[in-house]
């Protein structure tokens, strides 16, 4: 389980409606409150992969203008890191 | 209390801090929610600032069971306001690579083998103490405050040479003579504030969006608030931050010298540059004698008239600027009527654009003098900021002096009464600081690379916290060498295996960020504390640690040179009863808190150029102070905003709008240089057809020892390629993925290509990132420097690109 806290700076124009449209629907996301056109949303998928994935998904995403981080639960997932970089730190130290 | 399930406790702290900040106020809900934990669970918050960038946010660092599980934006730090960018989400990870090095090693008969931590700092002290002028220190930026000052104490006070030198030479040495020219004292009069306040943001050469994209998400918030703010984007490559422009405007490599003369040019014929400010506050210099070998560079230059700066500009037409840059003459116009407008705040940005550049020194000068000239100077929104890529570039290597011609506080080797100051704050003998100059980065690897009968005088280098063996030029000639050299020594301090550990002849495991104590500086004077959190794996230490262990080893072994003049030992701590505490031992060394007893000494260096630090414990309570840190008649310390000017400033005189107090020609005022544009010392030509320039990405951290070692990141950006503009690739035959060959006179390496790539490289232009440790592109890059800053070029050399079938 990964679990972060994200805010959305949402566009001044008509994409920014379709946007909350999606990020309403999507069942990985929790609408919180919006300031201006800041919105405050969390966002729960099954790996931090799969929140790094929903991250540059948000940001990609036509009317929303940028995400900051706020708030990022490794919890297990610092042990996952471990194990699920091996193969890439094999790839490093094969070079050498 | 509420008890709430462990995943409703994390989402709901989630929320809280996503709230607040987006509320963009740290609301007390959220420290409520967070301390209403699940039963059983432990989890412990405390403040660090994130170990990337020089931005200089601050997280809060959820631990539990000795590990970091949660990291939060701080929405108490000036800095960031409970935001973090793409990186900082990652930086709790960092220190869970599966291959963290953990056991001192020595490579005994080729073959690195496991020793104990004693026999390491033996090892390392009989080598030091048998030749201390063939030593020679390697340090970083990301050395935490009290590590440099270690190292630097170690090096300039133990051993009585100048032989330290840190890879901010490579990042901001540039920026250093820029500011020392200009102002006469290193480092930005302005800070972030003004990026709030700015109508203007001109980004010269400079990437913010990605690589300080917290701060650029201070500029796009405000915009999308309503407010007006214009970027303009002047680059050699489209980047993210071009997507954000009102204005891209691509220049040819080294054009930025000609485009800023043309603003310089355009405010003397037009008349409108702040007549008043330059009368009162600024003097005009050029260069002079142009240095050779008997003729050393020299940063002070020559007095020059406004009429003799006039008719140097005056051949920087927006027209011959056109041609130099490839600017249009109308935009050049542009850019001249915005900073001519003093009814705008303009700030203007650079960083390794500007700092990596044989020509480095001048073009940072150039934009402090357009700036100087125009007015838009110390006022909140009217400020030339110069932005650092590591944690602690400013406040280690900088401010502590890491550097081969520096001393603690500002101070310079070269000055007679700074060798004083250094000696009384270290209790030397008269005469003891060394007056002359150590070796600079690259000279330094080149004498530890050249055969030591043939004047390679450097037998044994001990590089902390960073990775030559990835990031000096041309590689070839300045690092690799040093393999077939056999009575050459290289020490390594790290946490992971690197390009440079390969080469190691002994290596030592190193704690990282919240495993020690530590305290960073950032780009805008802002310093920084935090405290261990978790314990290092295996046996890897802390670097000052190590630093403090071989002293006192040298001392045992006879070394006076680590004693000051009363026979004390340099790094002597004593405990609150006044008795000693043997810090030399890694189970006392937290006994008790060794960076307060350090940055304490070190501090009294702060106030010599007016860098005045608070007590350490002022420190802990916040979330940094920008210097002058001045302590008010209350007791309490009042941090300074706008250096050198008079509403906030409390170093400028009663009744003086502006006061440049370290003028470098003795009489307040601050210096407006003419710098000619003149051609980079490589050019494409008929072999190497193509520019090279090298750089960072999103994903990855510099050399890409840390975020490698994350799996998101590195499968998100897994190997290096060469961006190669779209006709170039079609008139060449090359197609999208192939493996190329990018060849200089000094050097090749393999890449795939990637054919437009991020930043659609101008026809002639290639892009190389420097992350990959696999694919070396320094072996190709050129070693020669600005001859002020001993900075290299990263960004321009002429390479060719050739198919391999």
């Amino acid at each position: 389980m990964a679990i972060s806290g994200l805010v959305v700076k949402l566009a001044e124009d008509d994409d920014a409606g379709a946007a909350l449209a999606r990020l309403a629907a999507d069942s990985r996301i929790t609408l919180g409150e919006r300031f201006g056109n800041r919105l405050a949303v969390v966002a729960e998928t099954s790996n931090v992969q799969a929140d790094r994935d929903l991250f540059d998904e948000l940001s990609a995403m036509p009317g929303i203008v940028h995400v900051d981080v706020t708030f990022v639960h490794l919890g297990e997932n610092t042990d996952a890191g471990m194990e699920s970089n091996k193969g890439d730190v094999e790839d490093q130290h094969a070079h050498r | 209390m509420l008890t709430v399930d462990r995943r409703t406790f994390v989402k709901a702290s989630a929320m809280a801090a996503a709230t607040a900040a987006a509320a963009g106020t740290a609301r007390a809900f959220s420290l409520a929610i967070l301390a209403e934990q699940p039963e059983g669970a432990s989890l412990k918050w405390q403040k660090a600032p994130c170990r990337f960038c020089g931005t200089g946010c601050h997280v809060m660092v959820g631990t539990e069971n000795g590990k970091v599980v949660a990291i939060q934006g701080d929405q108490k730090a000036e800095v960031n306001k409970g935001l973090l960018c793409v990186k900082g989400y990652h930086v709790g990870l960092a220190m869970y690579g599966k291959d963290r090095l953990t056991t001192p090693m020595l490579r005994k008969d080729g073959e690195m083998v496991a020793i104990s931590w004693d026999e390491a700092i033996e090892t390392i002290a009989k080598r030091i103490k048998a030749n201390p002028k063939g030593f020679s220190f390697y340090g970083s930026g990301q050395w935490t405050i009290p590590e440099g000052y270690a190292a630097n104490k170690f090096v300039k006070a133990g051993l009585g040479t100048n032989l330290i030198d840190a890879n901010p030479r490579l990042c901001m040495a540039s920026a250093v003579t820029g500011f020392m020219s200009t102002f006469g004292v290193d480092e930005p009069p302005g800070v972030y504030d003004d990026i709030d306040q700015c109508d203007v943001a001109i980004m010269w050469g400079n990437n913010m969006a990605e690589m300080h994209p917290v701060l650029f998400s201070r500029l796009v918030d405000r915009r999308a608030r309503g407010e007006k703010v214009m970027i303009i984007d002047m680059t050699t490559r489209r980047t993210r931050t071009s997507d954000f422009a009102d204005e891209v405007l691509f220049f040819k490599p080294h054009g930025d010298l000609a485009i800023a003369n043309g603003i310089a040019h355009l405010m003397v014929k037009s008349g409108k540059y702040d007549k008043e400010f330059v009368a009162n506050h600024c003097n005009f210099r050029k260069l002079g004698p142009k240095p050779d070998e008997k003729t050393p560079p020299d940063m002070l230059g020559v007095q020059m008239t406004f009429e003799e700066f006039a008719a140097a500009v005056d051949v920087y037409t927006p027209e011959r600027v056109e041609e130099l840059s490839g600017v249009p003459a109308a935009k050049i116009r542009m850019l001249g009527d915005l900073y001519c407008n003093r009814g705008i705040k303009i700030n203007s940005f650079w960083c390794m654009g500007f700092n990596q550049h044989t020509r480095g020194t001048a073009i940072n000068c150039i934009v402090h003098g357009i700036h100087l000239m125009s007015g838009h100077f110390g006022k909140p929104g009217d400020a030339a900021t110069s932005l650092t890529g590591q944690p602690s570039a400013c406040g280690t290597a900088r401010e502590v002096g890491t550097l081969c011609h520096m001393l603690p506080g500002g101070l310079a080797v070269a000055n007679p009464e700074h060798r004083k100051h250094a000696e009384e704050h270290w209790n030397l003998a008269e005469g003891r600081i060394n007056p002359k100059i150590g070796y600079h980065a690259v000279e330094l690897f080149k004498r530890f690379n050249t055969p030591t009968d043939q004047g390679g005088d450097v037998t044994t280098v001990w590089v902390q916290v960073t990775n030559p063996g990835q990031t000096l030029p041309n590689l070839g000639r300045n690092f690799l060498k040093k393999k077939d050299l056999s009575d050459k020594f290289l020490i390594v301090s790290d946490v992971y295996p690197t390009a440079t550990t390969e080469l190691a002849d002994l290596i030592l495991p190193s704690a990282m960020w919240v495993e020690k104590n530590g305290m960073y500086g950032n780009s805008e004077r802002r310093t920084h504390q935090w405290f261990k959190m978790v314990s290092p794996p295996g046996e890897a230490r802390d670097d000052a640690w190590q630093v403090i262990a071989v002293s006192h080893k040298m001392m045992e072994l006879g070394d006076n040179g680590m004693k000051d003049k009363d026979g004390k030992w340099l790094f002597q701590t004593v405990d609150k009863a006044g008795k000693e505490v043997p810090i030399w031992n890694w189970e006392n060394y937290y006994d008790v808190n060794v960076d307060e007893r350090l940055f304490n000494e070190y501090r009294l260096f702060s106030r010599h150029k007016h860098h005045d630090l608070a007590p350490y414990g002022e420190y802990v309570k916040t979330r940094g102070m920008r210097w002058p840190v001045i302590e008010q008649t209350d007791g309490s310390w009042k941090e300074t905003r706008w250096r050198f000017s008079g509403f906030d400033d409390p170093y400028v005189a009663k009744g003086k709008d502006f006061q440049f107090y370290h003028s470098v020609t003795k009489d307040d005022k601050a210096l407006i240089w003419f710098r000619p544009h003149e051609f980079p010392p490589e050019m494409p030509d008929k072999d190497y057809p193509f520019w090279l320039c090298t750089g960072r990405v999103l994903e990855h951290w510099h050399t890409g020892t840390m975020t490698r070692r994350i799996p998101q990141l590195h499968r998100a950006m897994p190997k290096a390629y060469v961006e190669m503009n779209k006709d170039d690739a079609s008139r060449l035959g090359i197609r999208n993925n192939e493996v190329v060959t990018v060849k200089s006179r000094r050097g090749a390496i393999d890449l795939p290509v990637w054919i437009g790539g991020r930043g659609d490289p101008k026809i002639g232009e290639v892009f190389v990132p420097f992350f990959d440790e696999t694919k070396l592109i320094n072996m190709v890059t050129l070693d020669e420097y600005d001859p002020y800053s001993k900075q290299p070029d990263y960004k321009k050399c002429a390479v060719t690109v050739v198919r391999k079938s």
